[in-house]
């Protein structure tokens, strides 16, 4: 195809269609349609066998290699229907009208089973990992759940490792997913509600609520935003995260995506509504705001006292990463009388031999940073590490040393990097980078001045950004409906303070916790 | 439509307030002291300056030598640079020294200003100075006025051998808290309050010395004119006197054949008005503690005697009293100046009485009646640690 037909040449737009064919009675008929739906899919393993002793009754079963449990069809589908078949075989008579029947309540040992009336759904069961069973003169096609491919096995989060708390995340199996869920909710309300988005991948999306305390509104937002996607595939929950995201122009998430099963469960009990993605660990959490991003899960774990200093160290870890070197430039370049004498004169001097002005300098080792870091990331684990000391250590010194970067400014890029580790939610602290960038731009162009405008425009944006109708900065901006959540931001209260529900659920659940404990439990007899 | 008016309006403002004087903190001389002394022109030529070839017309605006001190870049080692020029002020000797140094000069951390005594001799020099300090943008409300009876340029070229940086070493000697008052005050903030209110001040003097500078005493300005030196120990009288005052070391010379070292605390200091028909009678109730620095006094003197404490707390107190009425006898006869701020309290307290006087209170203020009422308390007779 040539260039110009490429470019100006007649577009069609193949849509595809939902068509339903029913099931015929013949099976070879039926397997002629299936054949031709899946031509040249080799993965589609088709056997055709016969049952009873009289060979009088054909059947065939349909699945995808390497995505069923092969041990399940062989043992308890494939050798019921011909061996046990044989060995004790109703007369010809009886089964012959009722051989589905027969076959569906006692000859099939599985668990899951479900019949289906069209070839489509058929089809489209074996593209999910189910065996289909279909038999002669018989109008329906039987389903087995076979699903059993080899995944992931449940380990340890690696970006949200905490020290104390369990140490199993999500993996990429929906359904694993879903159980590890519920076993820390076994309550009848938790409600899992599928979805089938994507019109060629038709991936698996499940919401999870508990129904009375989940906020009514957000769930039926979810719902709506959900149902509104249309897209050919969904290959992550990031697909789904930026299609139902309230604002995509802001630099901040507004969906929290999480790892850990505790989480999930911990926001669940707080009348959020997770997402689940087949084929993506990271499960979605809405409605979001920035507080909840600055939790980790181990603030829940750990005394109260060492929560909040912690809390606090990170709300410091997000000022520094953010304001750092832009502060830096600022000072340095444009109001030196800020600084201390004794601090300006060590670094002026420091700077003394440096041939670029501070913003270039900047740039220089924060562009150089980000590099290192997105290195880190693509090179195999021992490499990585030592890519960190070679890359920071030795081309920092090396730099401060040939007079490239004055060596103020490696503490500080140094600094930037640390805190914005500092910040739990990864996606949230990737957002900074970026603002960071704006920043040192901003102060380069009008100093300390700039630095503040880009404040206000930052914190305009981050007020008016709203997370399936809950403000993102909420509980700071809205006191008097949430003052209550106040309790668990930059404090984290004591355990015993946190008996209720924060205001995001529904209503009437917000109690979740009765003190009924002695007033001390060391308290002695009679005394 | 309205989008782009804001935009437009938006932008304007950003690209008109914005601060445009980016400046990299390397290329800035970041002055710390300035000396100014009167220019009298040499017979050979002072290259420092730069007078070499003055031009005709410019010849009268050669009335002050500025001398600039600015610390080297320099980590390893700390030393000044200096810099003089000829010219009128402050910010004509800073347009011309553009033409001298390729780097930008910044009073943002100017410590100490020293004015030669000559300078301040001339009413007009004195107040263009001062006005010209105050008024700078970048000047701080906490510099050092200083004032020697020396070239100012040599308090510059002091290198202390404790810190070479001449001005940090001696705003950081002002801002001990054990100092003691035999200097008053410099930061620039009080002296113009002082001087804006009556128009006298004292303003510390310093000298230099081989490897260091000392403050002591001060210059007594009256009316904007610098009239003479008041010697350390009347500074501290008079430090005392106003309250301003904290740890003074006093000594007892000769009690009982010994040498009693007093430690003392001032803690208050307060005026009051005694009416009398003829004459304006000022008693200042003076308030202190002590503490005796020695203990055993070669058996002579028991300080674990509380009747002989008594007696010496007495002593002590008559001791600071005489020293304090001879240095209020000196301020009020020989300078005539109301340095002790009795002015600032009748106006304050006594306002009838201070509009019937303020007209002529240089002619009154040498001729009230001061009495010091000192309350000397010893607190401690040796201290163990």
């Amino acid at each position: 195809m040539g260039l110009w037909e490429d470019l100006f040449g007649k577009q069609k737009q193949n849509i595809i269609k939902n068509k339903e064919t029913a099931v015929n009675k013949s099976l070879d008929k039926n397997l002629e349609i299936i054949r031709e739906m899946l031509v040249d899919c080799s993965d589609v393993v088709y056997r055709e066998i016969t049952i009873g002793c009289d060979d009088k009754f054909k059947a065939a079963l349909i699945y995808v290699d390497g995505l069923v449990d092969k041990h399940l069809i062989n043992d308890f589908v494939v050798e019921n229907l011909m061996i046990y078949s044989r060995i004790t075989p109703p007369s010809t008579k009886t089964i012959k009208k009722e051989l589905s029947t027969i076959i569906k309540d006692k000859n099939l040992a599985v668990m899951e089973m479900k019949e289906v009336e069209n070839i489509e759904a058929a089809v489209f069961d074996v593209l999910s990992a189910d065996t289909i069973l279909i038999l002669d003169n018989y109008e329906k096609i039987i389903s087995i759940g076979s699903k059993g491919w080899a995944g992931r096995s449940i380990s340890q989060p690696e970006t949200e490792a905490v020290i104390r708390g369990p140490k199993e995340g999500f993996v990429e199996t929906l359904r694993f997913n879903t159980a590890l869920i519920r076993r820390r909710i076994r309550d009848t309300r938790l409600k899992f509600k599928p979805y089938k988005i994507g019109r060629r991948s038709k991936t698996d999306v499940c919401i999870a609520y508990i129904e009375d305390i989940v906020n009514k509104d957000v769930l039926k937002e979810v719902k709506r935003r959900l149902e509104t996607i249309d897209i050919d595939a969904i290959i992550d929950s990031g697909y789904v995260e930026q299609l139902i995201e309230d604002n995509w122009k802001s630099f901040f998430p507004q969906i929290k995506s999480t790892e850990r099963p505790d989480v999930i469960s911990a926001e669940l009990y707080e009348g959020k509504v997770a997402i689940i993605v087949d084929n993506s660990p990271f499960v979605l959490v809405v409605p979001t705001t920035f507080n909840s991003m600055m939790q980790s899960a181990e603030d829940y774990y750990e005394r109260w006292g060492i929560a909040t200093f912690i809390r606090m160290l990170r709300y410091l870890g997000v000022l520094l990463s953010l304001y750092a070197p832009a502060l830096y430039i600022a000072i340095t370049a444009f109001h030196p009388e800020m600084l201390p004498i004794k601090l300006s004169m060590s670094i002026a001097a420091n700077r003394a031999g440096v041939p670029f002005p501070s913003v270039l300098e900047a740039i220089i080792m924060e562009l150089a940073l980000e590099i290192l870091r997105e290195a880190g990331v693509r090179l195999p684990g021992p490499i990585g590490a030592t890519i960190g000391i070679v890359g920071g250590l030795v081309v920092g010194q090396a730099a401060v040393e040939a007079g490239i970067v004055g060596p103020i400014m490696v503490i500080v890029v140094a600094v930037t990097a640390i805190s914005s580790f500092a910040i739990p939610s990864y996606n949230l602290a990737i957002g900074f980078r970026l603002l960071r960038f704006l920043l040192i731009l901003a102060s380069a162009v009008l100093g300390l001045y700039g630095v503040m405008l880009g404040t206000l425009i930052i914190l305009t944006n981050l007020c008016s950004l709203k997370s399936f109708g809950v403000p993102y900065l909420s509980p700071f901006t809205s006191y008097v409906k949430q003052s209550s959540d106040l309790k668990d931001t930059f404090v984290k209260a004591p355990f015993i303070g946190l008996g209720v529900r924060n205001t995001v659920s529904d209503k009437n659940q917000r109690k979740r916790m009765n003190d009924i404990r002695d007033e001390d439990f060391n308290e002695e007899e009679g005394s | 439509m309205h989008k782009k008016i804001v935009i437009c309006i938006a932008l304007t403002t950003l690209l008109l307030t914005g601060c445009w004087d980016q400046i990299e903190i390397e290329d800035i001389l970041q002055v710390g002291a300035i000396g100014i002394d009167k220019y009298v022109p040499a017979a050979e030529d002072n290259k420092s300056i730069n007078d070499k070839q003055p031009i005709e017309e410019e010849i009268e605006k050669n009335l002050f030598i500025y001398t600039f001190a600015f610390p080297e870049l320099n980590i390893e080692e700390l030393s000044n640079i200096v810099i003089s020029s000829v010219g009128d002020s402050l910010y004509s000797i800073g347009r011309s020294l553009t033409n001298r140094t390729n780097h930008e000069m910044i009073y943002g951390h100017l410590r100490v200003v020293v004015l030669n005594s000559d300078v301040a001799k001339d009413e007009r020099a004195f107040r263009e100075i001062l006005d010209e300090v105050e008024d700078h943008e970048f000047i701080s409300r906490r510099v050092i006025l200083l004032m020697t009876d020396e070239a100012a340029a040599d308090i510059i070229n002091v290198n202390p051998e404790i810190n070479p940086i001449v001005g940090r070493f001696i705003s950081e000697m002002f801002s001990r808290k054990d100092r003691s008052p035999r200097a008053q005050r410099g930061d620039i903030s009080s002296i113009l309050g002082d001087i804006h209110e009556s128009g006298n001040a004292l303003i510390p003097k310093i000298i230099s010395g081989e490897k260091d500078v000392k403050i002591s005493g001060a210059g007594v300005i009256n009316n904007y004119e610098f009239i003479g030196w008041l010697d350390e120990l009347d500074t501290t009288q008079v430090m005392i006197f106003r309250g301003d005052a904290d740890i003074v070391g006093t000594r007892i010379p000769d009690y009982k054949g010994v040498n009693i070292p007093i430690d003392v605390q001032y803690k208050k200091s307060k005026l009051k008005l005694v009416e009398s028909e003829d004459n304006i009678k000022i008693v200042a109730e003076i308030q202190a503690e002590g503490d005796i620095k020695r203990a055993s006094f070669e058996g002579k003197v028991d300080t674990l005697n509380p009747d002989v404490v008594k007696d010496i707390e007495k002593t002590a107190c008559d001791t600071v009293k005489k020293q304090m009425e001879s240095a209020i006898d000196n301020v009020q006869k020989e300078f005539k100046t109301d340095v002790l701020n009795i002015d600032r309290f009748l106006r304050r307290y006594h306002y009838d009485l201070w509009e019937e006087v303020r007209g002529d209170w240089d002619e009154i203020f040498p001729n009230i009646d001061i009495e010091v009422d000192v309350n000397l308390k010893i607190r401690r007779v040796g201290l163990a640690r």
